[in-house]
């Protein structure tokens, strides 16, 4: 009976979380003048008008656009978990001077806002001619720039036991044979977690694709969802819903491919 | 290998640096760069006008577009660091923050042909003596009325529109005759009409120089009372359902819950698909029956250059082409409003009977009738926008007294102009 009752409650507050991403693919389906006429999920005249037109409506097929978001993302996860990994490697485990200073600093660049730095880094691509490339994006995730993930390695490299370090020194391994054969497998759960986040964050960064991408082939899915948004004029709400759906679409499937990873890692970090 | 310290390597790193950042600093300055807010219809037209210049021989350009409020985080940065389009669409709201700044160029040497256009249009950019921004279009305040449903209701529509008087006594009848709706919707946030009320009591909304607000406290209390008072008869919908009805799809208009709209001329064209008989154009409610001077036309979007353009020439030479060529004037439409002079205006008419032909026509027989037009909004002006419709929101919802409110707008008016 208690368990009926607890399964009632959850099932309840699952549909309480899932009514806004019902009604979005309820309202993709829907008459742009219905979108707004009745709450209820049920479209009275269902219709994937909005997804044809949503995706060809800008000029330039919708498909360009989550072709430039899936590259630039691609990218942004192979640079995180490779140089993140490396750069919270260097901090937990090896000695060289400065290195608290070093660590310090990086974690003050989480703290800074990012508008503080918005227009050095802006006025940096400039000089270097990447705006308008998918350079700005790219490339900083392969200096190990997000201090985040960088943070979230090396505490987890702490807590792997340094006796394996010196067992692998022993058989012959120097530090780069140890980060390679040994840090990197045990690092599994902290890399699909990075990747995972890194693709997410990427794929809904909206603010420095608005600010560094101008041409419309080059345009990246956020920056094209709110084209169809203007305060100026009359929304698409119907295309821009149908979409956010198909936007959706990718990151479920990452999600889900990667969360056996992720659970499959967190079983292979026990010790034996 | 002793030579190879940490110094040297370092000294090398630095040399490499500067090796990579020369080139990009001398600036590869590539073509001209097009800049324009708006939704996407605004998008495909301008696209189509730039291929009319392309293919009249125009000079190299790329084009960039953003929503308006993207748009400005977008050219701040840009503006900030130093890579500001050569060409870009400017709004008055905006405008004298950039033109003080010296983000745009003085237009006066650059020979753009202005000749056709309407005066008070053709000067809308002019700040400190200097031309920093053509028109793109005539625009005025406006109303868009049902009059299919206020006939429906007993009512009836004054050719020249209502007295504030009169309009506040339609709006309780038609609230009286027809159940669940409103004879208006609530516009005391509205700070853009607030400046035809503003005009109507005598006086400009700001001094010349944009150092001071010269509309009386006593002014915007009466405006925030008028609005309250209509709250209070139900002629106008309480705060909350003001609060849901934002944006032209939800718009009370839209969904046939009140028989009129207030708006720019042009955005008539945004809300007639949503209704179904025709709108029809009319001017805000006046002081005296018939004086329409608190009225003006304005050109309200500006094209301008920036001050850091490399193809100055080529910039102003496409500036005059969209304003004057026949293939541009027809593919940009009304889209950016009423264009500016009489020639477009024919050649963007010829559909009699659509909401865009209306609007044009309103502008036309507006002109003469008007009040002289305003210099450009003040720096600060986007903060009293919004400043001025949170204010009348805590009235709304009972926080505040219009007689608090108008004493806090003033304050704030205080605080942000003249810096």
């Amino acid at each position: 009976m208690r368990r009926v009752l607890a399964h009632a409650g959850l099932t309840a507050g699952a549909l309480i979380m899932l009514y806004p991403l019902l009604w979005m693919i309820s309202a993709s389906l829907r008459p742009n003048n219905e979108i707004f006429d009745r709450p209820g999920l049920i479209p009275e005249h269902p219709t994937l008008g909005n997804y044809a037109l949503g995706w060809s409506s800008t000029g330039t097929s919708f498909g360009i656009y989550i072709m430039n978001s899936l590259i630039i993302c691609a990218a942004v996860v192979i640079g995180n978990v490779l140089t993140c990994s490396l750069t919270a490697y260097a901090f937990a485990r090896l000695t060289f001077v400065g290195r608290k200073t070093l660590f310090a600093l990086m974690l003050a660049t989480i703290m800074l806002p990012a508008h503080v730095t918005l227009i050095a880094q802006y006025s940096i691509f400039r000089k270097l001619n990447w705006i308008d490339t998918f350079w700005p994006m790219i490339v900083p995730s392969f200096l190990a720039t997000d201090a985040f993930f960088v943070f979230l390695m090396v505490q987890f490299i702490r807590s792997i036991p340094v006796e394996l370090d010196d067992a692998a020194r022993i058989d012959g391994c120097g530090a780069w044979g140890i980060y390679r054969r040994i840090i990197l497998p045990l690092l599994s759960p902290a890399l699909v977690t990075t990747a995972i986040f890194s693709f997410i964050w990427t794929w809904n960064n909206f603010f420095s694709q608005l600010i560094y991408l101008s041409t419309r082939t080059r345009l990246t899915v956020p920056v094209a969802l709110r084209g169809f948004l203007d305060a100026t004029g009359s929304s698409e709400w119907g295309a821009l819903f149908a979409m956010s759906v198909v936007t959706l679409v990718p990151v479920v499937v990452v999600f889900v491919i990667f969360q056996r990873r992720i659970l499959a890692g967190m079983a292979h970090t026990g010790l034996k | 290998m002793n030579t190879f310290s940490r110094r040297t390597l370092l000294g090398l790193g630095a040399a490499t640096a500067a090796a990579i950042t020369v080139p990009g600093c001398s600036g590869k300055s590539g073509p001209m760069r097009v800049s324009w807010y708006g939704p996407d219809p605004v998008t495909k037209a301008l696209n189509k006008a730039l291929d009319a210049w392309k293919s009249s021989g125009g000079a190299e350009y790329s084009a960039e577009s953003a929503p308006f409020d993207d748009y400005w985080d977008k050219l701040a940065t840009q503006t900030s660091g130093n890579n500001a389009p050569d060409v870009l669409r400017m709004s008055m709201s905006y405008f004298s923050d950039y033109a003080g700044r010296s983000a745009l160029k003085d237009l006066g040497s650059l020979g753009i042909d202005t000749s056709g256009l309407d005066k008070d249009v053709a000067a809308s950019g002019v700040a400190d003596g200097k031309n920093y921004g053509v028109g793109q279009s005539s625009i005025s305040y406006s109303m868009y009325v049902d009059e299919g449903a206020i006939k429906n209701a007993g009512g009836t529509v004054p050719a020249q529109g209502w007295t504030w008087d009169k309009f506040a006594e339609f709006a309780r009848d038609y609230s009286g005759s027809v159940q669940g709706a409103f004879g208006s919707s609530d516009q005391a946030g509205n700070f853009q009409l607030f400046e035809v009320y503003a005009r109507q009591h005598g006086t400009e909304m700001f001094s010349d120089d944009g150092g001071k607000l010269l509309t009386t406290k006593e002014t915007v209390q009466e405006w925030f009372q008028y609005w309250a008072d209509l709250r209070n008869a139900k002629a106008a919908p309480p705060q909350n359902v003001s609060g849901e009805t934002t944006g032209i799809e939800k718009s009370l208009i839209a969904t046939g819950k009140a028989p009129l709209q207030f708006g720019w001329v042009q955005q008539v064209t945004f809300y007639q698909p949503l209704v179904k008989s025709p709108l029809t154009v009319l001017p805000v409610p006046q002081g005296k029956a018939g004086d329409l001077t608190g009225q003006f036309v304005k050109g309200l979007d500006l094209w301008c250059i920036s001050a850091a353009s490399k193809h100055p020439e080529d910039a102003a030479k496409l500036i005059g082409f969209l304003l004057n060529d026949e293939k541009a004037i027809k593919a940009i439409g009304i889209l950016l409003g009423v264009p500016p002079s009489k020639k477009a205006r024919d050649l963007v008419s010829a559909d009699a009977g659509s909401a865009g032909a209306r609007a044009i026509k309103y502008v036309e027989d507006l002109a003469g009738k008007v009040g002289p037009s305003p210099k450009p909004w003040p720096k600060g002006y986007g903060e009293l926008l919004t400043g001025f419709d949170r204010i009348a929101e805590n009235i709304g919802f009972g926080k505040s007294t219009p007689a608090a409110g108008a004493q806090e707008f003033v304050d704030l008016a205080g605080k942000t102009l003249g810096q």
